[in-house]
């Protein structure tokens, strides 16, 4: 059933979160003696009826009303006219105080029409499963652990998101790989994967460059894991089985060398080792041991799923010979000393490395359906076969109502029982005849679309269904179908009572499946999904390999899932004193006594370099270009998902920096003085460039730097209300005091991908009083969850005005 | 009676190319009467590559014309022995340095199907020649669904410098559509599937085939009419995504409807491949086995594999040489290593002799699918260790429609060059190019009695 909003909900929402001073509410007169005015003077010149620059026409808004109407337009006017832009030349620039009555009076207008407006919760428009609720969907479904909607094309991205309704298309090509995908995973489901053959993959991560020497290390990583001459990747293996990793090498060892060891570990786990003798073998050099094209082959049981593959050199610096000087040299006889024709090097001790990894398997692949899938499936309880005459109609009712997210009618299942049946008729087996319906499940709009119904009134609100509630609370926490629990609580008509609702938002956050919130929202928020695509500049970072590069996602994936796990403030992605680190990084980050490849809870010193998610390498990372650090980037990234306080775009025809005078004629932050000069820039600039330079001591791939070439970096800044900081701790702590500004921005963020729509105007009071109550229950995560699923925009929903 | 088209070979044309003076036999493919084989049958051109050269005194045959021995390397095709020709004498001299040093191995792959002298560079100013294949392509392709099929075992490189200083883009094609653009090879067996078939996972019979596409389409008609159903409740924003949706069902309905009438299915007896198979016998084998079967099905006329990338380092393990290739082919005459090479090259030969007996063994018309192909197998560098690409090793195997003459090694005069067997092989086709890189005439006694 469905109600319009009633007035209790207006009285409760409409109390402002925040008690800022309500700027003096002019009267109306006001604005026909100063704004109007000042509007003729300034303003009609150019944006009138007859010229309309820029498309604008201010003149038109005869009346305070009219101005409060259009609220895109004006919120533009303000923002031109506080950064200088507007009015321009020739016209005379009026003074600060005119400027800051006039912007003062507009806001204020748009601002208590904001208050005084009905509750408005929004619409979403119907929302297409994206690739990674398509994958977690048909998993939870059916028990297939496939993902197909990897080989999908990408999904569009909106206001940061991937899930956004509006953005998610529906092209003839993804509906192809829906056909196929369908058919896949069903036959998957009730068959199992059939005879798969064992194929190859080959895996070649960008490497870090090695800059060959003669000079054997005593003290390094014997395992070679974290060394440049490892290869790390991340790769996902579609089905469980018994895999072989063929390890292919490069580089060169010196003559006279013992057998290279070459090492092999899955997710950290203990190392395989095998040696090999290239001795005698051919190679284009008499000096040294040529490895290119050389192999060793590795066997490891892999489940399905996501695994760290890591291949290395071990004892890198032993067993050479006598003659460099290294650890445990080489017994063997030393090569007949040769004159080193001119421009030859002699032969490298640590030039060995991996070079790329081939994949091959599954080798003995779980045969059959797996028990989950049959399990999900078959309703009426036979797993095995021996169904009888009601269990085809039971069993499509209950895969329908679980895919479909609700309860389902006798009318839509007698379609896909008449086309399972058919099948059967022409001698198909009850599994394949059922496979038919299930496949036509799959492509179904109400399976890949979550369509929410609307009343009859239009523009009226109402709370969404049960079912459309469950839904939108399992996308959001789990990025997959409610399940069983849930969408009985939906069928029972009790999901809405706060107890009820608390507990399951509860039980959600501590299901496994709530990983996909760290993945699918921190990876978007935090930008660690964009690590992915980051190039660092090899020869400026020839450390940045892709060991550091998933070590950097790891951290933070890790540190953003304590948060959700533990329940802890959100103030720990400012400052915790936390992380999780393994050998690799925290000789990144100069952290000693961190061994090996696994990841492990370290705790942060407080006077120390590191605290909370901007002094992440992975943060660090993608807010730099390739080359350098980008102050402005920076500033921008703490700006947009920190402060809430995102800065429009510069203004056109801004001319780019010029990067080949910077360590030139002057350090990064002399020639971004620029920006501070001139006064439109520095609007937006003195509020970005001060929290960019602050970051100044991590480089482009966040390690720790007190100088920029032949510039000692100056840390120190001061924002435009007076504040001021030296050093990153400082910084910090001038962000964390502005909590509620850090609250507001999480809110907007993490509302925005439950709804899956942008946010609007009439949002702003919902989320203001969100963080209210986020600050009152001490800035936990869980609060913030729960009181977005009871929001106003999370629980109902307006009708579509233009109703055609 | 056939018309006669233009595959048949006209009395002018082997005048033409045998020259005046020598006698004219009455050939097969003269007469339709007599072209039981060729009448309707298209003729298949195939070309396959093996890089860092050969032993030569491996492969080289002994004795000459039809008194020959097949030599070590070239045993595998014993089976064979009436249906090829071995060539000797053949050359690229585009090939070689001519001042521009050190490159050789891109040099050979970029002349090997071309005959040109391809530019040194490793930047973007790539310049090669037209290969011979892709004449042939772009004079027949139109009449099939492919114009051409490329297809490799070892993965590109995509970046920089290759040998050199010489482009990646030289070693990872033989085959170039203009020249600036070369045509890389797919290298997996998934993919040439599906660009040969479409996406459908399960091997089917043509009946079952039928019944998929009316299920399919059942499918379909079910979740437009829920569709259409649906849209009656939905506002404005939500039914344009609803028509997103409807839109896209209408046009996968159409292409399910052109499918099946343009046919296409998958011969019985072809699984479509899940990827890369683990051991590399397998791998060249399956890619082999695709071309026979696009062949087979008409699909295309022309193909190219490639065993491996000019500079190969690829290792053997399976016929104990864990050594990488191509340090091998740089032996300096030690007998060890030069074993281990010449068992590479015959393992090559025995996976090359797979394709050969896959052919001969598919029905084609009046005949097998060997009869009326022509595949060319070599490499563009003769002796691996000193980078010579004169003596080329080159076989020639098929009966070309009654075109060829093959059981025999013929011998021509030093540095003929290797392109003069492409324009007589182009010329089988009706494909007469003025001339392709250096040929400077068709290679004689090809069709000899």
């Amino acid at each position: 059933m469905r109600w319009s909003l009633p007035i209790l909900f207006v009285a409760h929402l409409a109390s402002p979160a925040r008690t800022e001073p309500a700027p003096a509410s002019p009267e109306p007169a006001s604005f026909e003696t100063v704004v109007k005015p000042f509007l003729a003077r300034n303003c009609y010149l150019c944006h009138n009826d007859r010229l309309k620059n820029a498309d604008v026409d201010l003149q038109a808004y005869a009346t305070a009303a009219s101005i409060v109407r259009d609220p895109p337009t004006w919120e533009k006017a303000v923002m031109k006219m506080r950064t200088g832009q507007m009015p321009p030349p020739p016209v005379t620039r009026p003074s600060d105080a005119e400027i800051a009555t006039i912007t003062g009076w507009i806001e204020g207008e748009l601002e208590r029409a904001d208050r005084l407006a009905a509750p408005d919760p929004g619409r979403v428009t119907a929302r297409r499963l994206n690739r990674t609720e398509y994958n977690n969907t048909v998993r939870d479904l059916l028990g297939v652990k496939l993902r197909p909607a990897d080989e999908f094309p990408q999904d569009d991205s909106g206001y940061g998101f991937d899930n956004v309704a509006d953005v998610l298309s529906l092209s003839p090509v993804l509906m192809e790989k829906y056909m196929a995908a369908a058919e896949r995973v069903t036959r998957a489901a009730l068959f199992g994967l059939g005879d798969v053959q064992p194929t190859l993959v080959r895996v070649q991560p960008p490497g870090a460059r090695i800059d060959p020497s003669v000079t054997p290390l005593f003290d390094y990583d014997v395992t070679g894991l974290s060394l440049p001459n490892a290869l790390h990747v991340i790769h996902r293996f579609p089905v469980d089985g018994e895999y072989l990793f063929r390890v292919v090498l490069g580089g060169a060892r010196p003559a006279g060398s013992e057998p290279l060891q070459v090492g092999f570990s899955v997710d950290g786990g203990p190392l395989q080792v095998l040696a090999l003798d290239p001795e005698g073998g051919a190679s284009f050099f008499q000096d040294r041991q040529d490895f290119s094209g050389k192999t060793r082959e590795f066997r490891a049981k892999v489940a399905a799923g996501e695994h760290w593959i890591a291949a290395s050199i071990v004892r890198l610096y032993e067993g050479l010979p006598v003659s460099y000087g290294g650890p445990n040299p080489s017994k063997r006889p030393p090569p007949a000393p040769r004159e080193l024709k001119p421009g030859e090097e002699p032969a490298p001790a640590n030039a060995a490395r991996v070079h790329h990894l081939e994949i091959v398997g599954p080798f003995e692949p779980v045969q059959g359906p797996s028990r989950a899938s049959l399990e999900k499936i078959h309703a009426c309880g036979h797993l095995h076969g021996g169904h009888g005459p009601g269990c085809l109609r039971r069993t499509v009712t209950a895969l329908a109502r679980r895919a479909y997210r609700r309860p389902v009618s006798p009318a839509e299942i007698a379609p896909l029982v008449r086309l399972a049946a058919t099948a059967r008729k022409q001698g198909d087996s009850f599994e394949e005849a059922l496979g038919l319906a299930i496949q036509a499940i799959l492509v179904s709009p109400d399976f890949l679309f979550r369509i929410e119904k609307d009343a009859r009134a239009a523009g009226a609100a109402h709370l969404v269904s049960p079912h459309e509630l469950a839904s939108r609370l399992s996308y959001f926490l789990w990025a997959s179908m409610p399940d069983e629990e849930l969408l009985r609580c939906a069928d029972l008509r009790i999901l809405r009572q706060p107890r009820v609702l608390a507990a399951q938002v509860r039980r959600m956050l501590r299901d496994e499946k709530a990983g996909a919130l760290v993945e699918a929202f921190g990876g978007q928020w935090l930008q660690f999904r964009a690590l992915e695509s980051v190039a660092p500049d090899r020869e400026r970072f020839p450390a940045f390999d892709n060991s550091l590069r998933l070590s950097m996602r790891r951290e933070t994936e890790l540190f953003f899932e304590t948060i959700v796990r533990e329940d802890r403030s959100i103030l720990d992605l400012i400052d915790g004193r936390y992380t999780f680190l393994n050998e690799r990084l925290a000789r990144h980050y100069d952290i000693a006594g961190v061994r090996g490849p696994e990841f492990r809870r370290v705790d942060l010193p407080v006077a120390g370099r590191r605290s909370g998610v901007l002094t992440q390498g992975s943060v660090l990372t993608v807010s730099s270009y390739a080359t350098r650090t980008s102050p402005v980037l920076r500033g921008k990234w703490i700006l947009e998902n920190v402060l809430a306080a995102p800065p429009p775009d510069p203004p056109a025809g801004t001319p780019r920096l010029d990067e080949s005078k910077i360590s030139a004629s002057g350090s990064l932050r002399q020639q971004m003085e620029a920006h501070r000069r001139n006064a439109t820039c520095a609007a937006c600039h003195s509020k970005m460039d001060p929290l960019g330079f602050g970051l100044e001591n991590y480089d482009g791939v966040g390690a720790w730097r007190t100088a920029d070439g032949k510039f000692p970096i100056d840390a120190s800044g001061s924002l435009p209300d007076g504040r001021s900081f030296h050093g990153p701790e400082e910084m910090k702590a001038i962000l964390k005091g502005d909590r509620e500004a850090f609250a507001v921005c999480i809110t907007e963020k993490m509302l925005t991908y439950a709804l899956g729509r942008g946010l609007e105007r009439h949002d702003k009071r919902t989320v203001q009083a969100i963080a209210q109550r986020l600050a009152e229950r001490q800035y936990r995560f869980s609060a913030l969850v729960e009181e977005i699923v009871k929001s106003l925009p999370f629980q109902m929903r307006r009708e579509d005005r233009t109703k055609s | 009676m056939t018309p006669i088209t233009r595959k048949h070979l006209s009395r002018r044309t082997v005048l033409r190319g045998l020259g005046a003076t020598v006698a004219l036999p009455m050939l097969d493919a003269m007469t339709p009467a007599f072209a039981g084989s060729a009448a309707g049958r298209p003729v298949r051109l195939a070309f396959a590559y093996v890089p860092n050269g050969v032993i030569l005194p491996d492969w080289t045959p002994k004795g000459m014309d039809r008194e020959f021995e097949l030599s070590r390397i070239l045993k595998p095709l014993q089976p064979f022995r009436e249906d090829l020709l071995v060539l000797t004498g053949l050359a690229h001299h585009n090939a070689n340095a001519l001042g521009d040093g050190a490159g050789d191995h891109a040099r050979a792959g970029a002349c090997f199907l071309t005959g040109v002298h391809p530019r040194k560079t490793a930047g973007a100013d790539i310049q090669n020649g037209v290969s011979a294949d892709q004449i042939a392509a772009q004079a027949v392709g139109s009449e099939t669904r492919l114009p051409s099929l490329e297809l490799g075992c070892e993965e590109s490189r995509t970046v920089g410098n290759c040998d050199s200083g010489y482009s990646c883009a030289y070693t990872n094609s033989i085959s170039w559509r203009s020249p600036t653009t070369p045509m890389p090879p797919e290298t997996n067996p998934r993919s040439v599937f599906e660009r040969l078939f479409g996406i459908d996972d399960v091997p089917l019979s043509p009946e079952r085939r039928a019944r998929r596409a009316r299920e399919r389409k059942s499918i379909l008609d079910i979740v437009r009419e829920r569709t259409h159903q649906l849209v009656t409740g939905l506002g404005p924003a939500d039914r344009r995504k609803m028509d997103e949706y409807l839109y896209a069902i209408r046009e996968i309905e159409r292409r399910l409807e052109r499918a099946e009438a343009e046919g296409g299915e998958v011969p019985p007896g072809v699984e479509k491949p899940s990827g890369i198979p683990a051991t590399f016998a397998d791998y060249v084998k399956l890619m082999f086995d695709l071309q026979v079967v696009a062949f087979q099905a008409d699909l295309t006329r022309v193909a190219t594999m490639m065993f491996g990338r000019e500079g190969s380092l690829q290792t053997y393990p399976e016929i104990g040489v864990p050594d990488s290739h191509h340090p091998l082919t740089h032996h300096r005459g030690n007998p060890e290593f030069v074993e281990k090479v010449t068992r590479i090259n015959a393992y090559h030969l025995e996976l090359f002799a797979h394709f050969i007996e896959k052919l001969k063994g598919t029905p084609d018309g009046d005949g097998s699918l060997l009869d009326h192909a022509m595949v060319v197998y070599g490499s563009a560098i003769s002796d691996g260790d000193r980078h010579t690409h004169n003596d080329l090793p080159v076989l020639l195997v098929g009966r070309g429609a009654g075109g060829l003459r093959p059981g025999r090694h013929l011998v021509y005069p030093r540095d003929t060059p290797l392109t003069n067997l492409y324009l007589t092989l182009l010329d089988r086709m009706g494909v007469r190019p003025e001339s392709i890189g250096d040929s400077n005439a068709k290679l004689e006694h090809l069709a000899d009695v």
